[in-house]
C-alpha cells in the first residue's frame, strides 16, 4: 500500500434503490473497506439512491436483509462525510427529516463541487 | 496515463464488458496504460469460464484473457461478489468442497483492497456500469 | 440442507463448513455456550458479555461492530489497562471479530477467512 492515503479522497456514488439489486449492499461492502484504508471517505446518495435512506423500511416479509441499517453506523467506522441530492429527495417527494441517518443536503452546484474535490470517484 | 477500470455490469445482458474492453484497446493504441480490471458486483460473471454465446456473438471471457495476455493487465474478480454469485477459482471451490471452480484461469480473486489499492496509484479510475 | 450441523438437546443446527449458525433465531445462550466448547473456549461472564454486545451491535446495524467500539465499549466494564486488543485476544484466541459472531449465532463476518 502507498503512503499518505489520508490525505487521498474518495467518493461513493450510490445512485439506486435499495432493495431491487444488491448495488447498496455492495457499495456499502466497498465503503467500509475504503474507510478501513484511512482514506478521506465520502458519500454521495443520488437519483433513487435517496431510497436507501428512507426511513420506516421493513424486509420482515422478504426474504431480505435489512443492509440499510449499516448507515446508522457509519460514524463507528469512520464514516463521517453523507450527502444526498436535494433535487433527487424533493422530486421523490421526501424531506431530510424522512431519513435514516443525519447527511449534508447538496444542491446541484455542492454535488458538481464535491465530485470535482476528490482524488477518485466510485460510481455505483 | 495510467488507468484502472471497475467493470459492475453483468455477463451478455449488459453492454458494460464489450465497453471496457474496447475502452481498454482504444487507451492502450493511445499510448495510456491500464494498470487493472477490477470485476466487481454483477460484472464478477464476465470471469466465468463455462460461458458459451452463440458464435457470431461476443466472447468476452475469450476477448478478455487475450487483452490480458497481450498487454500484462492483471484481470480481478471480487472474492466476496463472485462467490456469492457462483463464480471462484479452483482453490476456492476446494475449500467449499465444491469440486472444480468456474471462474477462467486469466482471472485472479483478490478483495476489495486490491481496487483501492490501484485507483490510488492510478491517474483516473473508470467505472463501466 | 447443509451438510453440516451441531447435535444438541435431540435438535440439529445447521451450519456452515466453518460451524457458524445458519439460522440466527435458532442460537440461545446454551447453544453458544456449546459451540464455544467445541472450540475449546470456555466462555466467562467477560465472553458473554462481549458476545451479548456483538449481538444487539449486530440487530442494531447489521454488522459486527468495528474493534475500536469494542475497545471504547469495554473501557469501563473491564478498566483502562484491560481493554485493549490483547486482552480481548487472550479472551478470544481465535479473533475477537470472528469469535464472538460465531459463538453469538451472528453470520461470518465479511473478511474473515
Amino acid at each position: 500500500m502507498i503512503s499518505n492515503d489520508s490525505a487521498k479522497s474518495v467518493l461513493y456514488v450510490i445512485s439506486s434503490g435499495p432493495y431491487s439489486n444488491a448495488r447498496g449492499q455492495e457499495a456499502l461492502d466497498a465503503i467500509l473497506i475504503g474507510a478501513s484504508f484511512d482514506l478521506d471517505v465520502s458519500v454521495l446518495f443520488i437519483h433513487d439512491g435517496v431510497f436507501q435512506l428512507k426511513r420506516g423500511q421493513n424486509v420482515r416479509l422478504s426474504r431480505l436483509k435489512q443492509f440499510t441499517k449499516t448507515y446508522k453506523a457509519f460514524e463507528d467506522f469512520g464514516v463521517e462525510k453523507v450527502y444526498i441530492h436535494d433535487l433527487s429527495l424533493n422530486s421523490r417527494g421526501l424531506t431530510d427529516a424522512e431519513l435514516i441517518c443525519a447527511v449534508t443536503v447538496l444542491d446541484q452546484q455542492g454535488v458538481r463541487k464535491l465530485i470535482a474535490d476528490q482524488t477518485k470517484v466510485f460510481t455505483f | 496515463m495510467k488507468i484502472n477500470l471497475l467493470v459492475t455490469g453483468a455477463l451478455y445482458s449488459s453492454q458494460s464488458g464489450y465497453s471496457a474492453l474496447s475502452f481498454c484497446r482504444a487507451a492502450v493504441a493511445a499510448g495510456h496504460t491500464i494498470s487493472q480490471v477490477f470485476f466487481y458486483q454483477d460484472g464478477v460473471t464476465q470471469a466465468s469460464r463455462l460461458s458459451r454465446p452463440l458464435d457470431d456473438e461476443f466472447e468476452a471471457v475469450a476477448q478478455w484473457s487475450d487483452f490480458a495476455n497481450e498487454c500484462s493487465v492483471p484481470l480481478i474478480i471480487c472474492v466476496s461478489a463472485g462467490e456469492r454469485r457462483g463464480l471462484m477459482a479452483n482453490e476456492q471451490a476446494l475449500d467449499y468442497e465444491l469440486g472444480h471452480g468456474s471462474s477462467h484461469s486469466s482471472f485472479s480473486v483478490a478483495g476489495l483492497g486490491v481496487l483501492h489499492d490501484a485507483s490510488l496509484v492510478a491517474d483516473r479510475t473508470v467505472t463501466f456500469k | 440442507m447443509s451438510p453440516y450441523f451441531i447435535d444438541f438437546k435431540d435438535q440439529q443446527y445447521p451450519t456452515d463448513v466453518q460451524g457458524f449458525l445458519k439460522q440466527r433465531l435458532s442460537w440461545s445462550q446454551e447453544l453458544g455456550q456449546k459451540m464455544a466448547l467445541m472450540d475449546g473456549v470456555i466462555l466467562t461472564p467477560e465472553h458473554w458479555e462481549i458476545i451479548h454486545y456483538f449481538r444487539e451491535y449486530y440487530e442494531d446495524y447489521n454488522i459486527p461492530p468495528p474493534m475500536r467500539m469494542v475497545i471504547r465499549v469495554f473501557k469501563k466494564a473491564f478498566g483502562d489497562q484491560n481493554a485493549n486488543s490483547r486482552y480481548l485476544l487472550q479472551l478470544f484466541p481465535e479473533g475477537v471479530t470472528k469469535a464472538a459472531s460465531k459463538f453469538g449465532g451472528l453470520p461470518k463476518p465479511k473478511n474473515c477467512k
